[in-house]
């Protein structure tokens, strides 16, 4: 057991960073440093599934990020004590200048998407995964992330730009 | 504008909101969150021992070579692969890092100076302490209630303001409770260890570095 929770401390360690940022772009910044305590909570509750190769158990947390994200959603909530010590890191401030038009209406039509595959969308394209990995995320198989995937684009496309449809 | 399958690609990567920048501070901070995480996860099973006592406490962590990484600490050399590392928070909030090597003793002279087995990390009792979690058994509580104890009129450990722990002469204010914390959980990481080496092929000997720095403070 010992290795395990050795394998999961650096997990952990390793995408930590990266599942902040995951968590700031799917809710409020300012309760993304909660959420994260929360993931690492689950996470070590579950230590006896932690994935051995190293790339699946990133995705490993990042599904249990996402879990956390829809329970917050359902009203769960815990407030971290560090999560304050968290929210001071320059780092984690709020952007003062608000987002492009351009990136707003970007935004907008993937939020208008099924939320399976907005999320497939934002998983690829803001997060940096691979199709397979966010398919592993998500809990589905990769080759319905593929074609959900493609799918996707082809209402964002048509969303963004209308000619492309005539 | 006809939107090409790479103009749509760039226009949904570039819509992500702005990602978090990393630095070795906020890593360390996410080091020492993912240790209370654990600690959180056993609430049901078992309290915390020390949350009760001093306020935010929360004991981690790493054993085997892997020294918090985060840490923005300047470790000497033999600090740099330790057999036990641990981050703690100190009631005022100050974060330190914690690391301990252990050596076995070869002989002692006859004026009592020990001859320690070199390098570090090169024995058995030490692949031993690598893989245990000795820190999870630390009672850091009965520790601080035993530093409570001790008389301070003439001198006691304080954590200074540069990070760095050291005895100092008494002050008529005493220790503050991040001087108790923090001597109390070296106490408490060092009693484990003890019973390790007690129990450890039927008693072993040893001698240890343990080196403990906090981040710094303007005074």
């Amino acid at each position: 057991m010992g290795s395990r929770k050795r394998a999961l401390r650096s997990a952990l360690e390793a995408s930590s960073v990266d599942l902040l940022s995951y968590l700031r772009r799917r809710t409020d910044s300012d309760e993304a440093p909660d959420l994260l305590g929360e993931t690492f909570v689950v996470a070590w509750r579950r230590l006896d599934d932690l994935p051995e190769e190293s790339e699946r158990a990133r995705m490993w947390l990042f599904g249990i990020a996402r879990g956390v994200l829809l329970n917050h959603a359902r009203g769960v909530h815990r407030r971290w004590a560090l999560a304050d010590r968290l929210r001071g890191h320059a780092a984690l401030a709020p952007t003062t200048a608000p987002p492009a038009d351009e990136h707003l209406e970007v935004r907008d039509a993937i939020s208008r998407l099924e939320q399976d595959m907005a999320e497939l969308i934002r998983l690829v394209h803001w997060d940096g995964l691979t199709i397979t990995d966010a398919a592993q995320v998500l809990g589905i198989p990769a080759s319905t992330a593929r074609g959900r995937y493609q799918r996707g684009k082809e209402l964002l496309r048509l969303a963004l730009d209308p000619a492309v449809a005539s | 504008m006809t939107l090409t399958p790479d103009h749509l690609d760039v226009l949904l990567t570039d819509s992500a909101p702005a990602e978090t920048i990393s630095s070795p501070a906020l890593r360390r901070d996410l080091a020492v969150m993912a240790v209370e995480a654990r600690a959180a996860s056993r609430v049901r099973r078992r309290p915390l021992r020390v949350a009760a006592t001093a306020g935010l406490a929360a004991l981690l962590v790493s054993g085997a070579g892997t020294a918090v990484a985060a840490s923005v600490f300047d470790w000497a050399p033999w600090a740099q692969d330790p057999d036990l590392a641990y981050l703690f928070i100190l009631p005022s909030g100050r974060a330190c890092e914690a690391r301990v090597a252990v050596y076995d003793i070869e002989s002692i002279d006859s004026n009592g100076a020990v001859n320690r087995s070199e390098p570090a990390n090169d024995s058995d009792f030490a692949r031993h302490i690598r893989d245990l979690d000795l820190v999870e058994q630390a009672d850091v509580e009965a520790s601080i209630t035993e530093v409570r104890q001790r008389d301070t009129t003439v001198s006691y450990v304080a954590v200074l303001p540069s990070g760095q722990l050291e005895d100092v002469h008494a002050t008529p204010s005493g220790p503050t409770e991040d001087d108790v914390y923090a001597a109390a959980v070296s106490n408490a990481v060092r009693d484990v260890i003890n019973a390790e080496a007690a129990s450890f092929d039927g008693g072993h000997d040893y001698t240890g570095e343990e080196s403990i720095l906090c981040e710094t403070v303007t005074p």
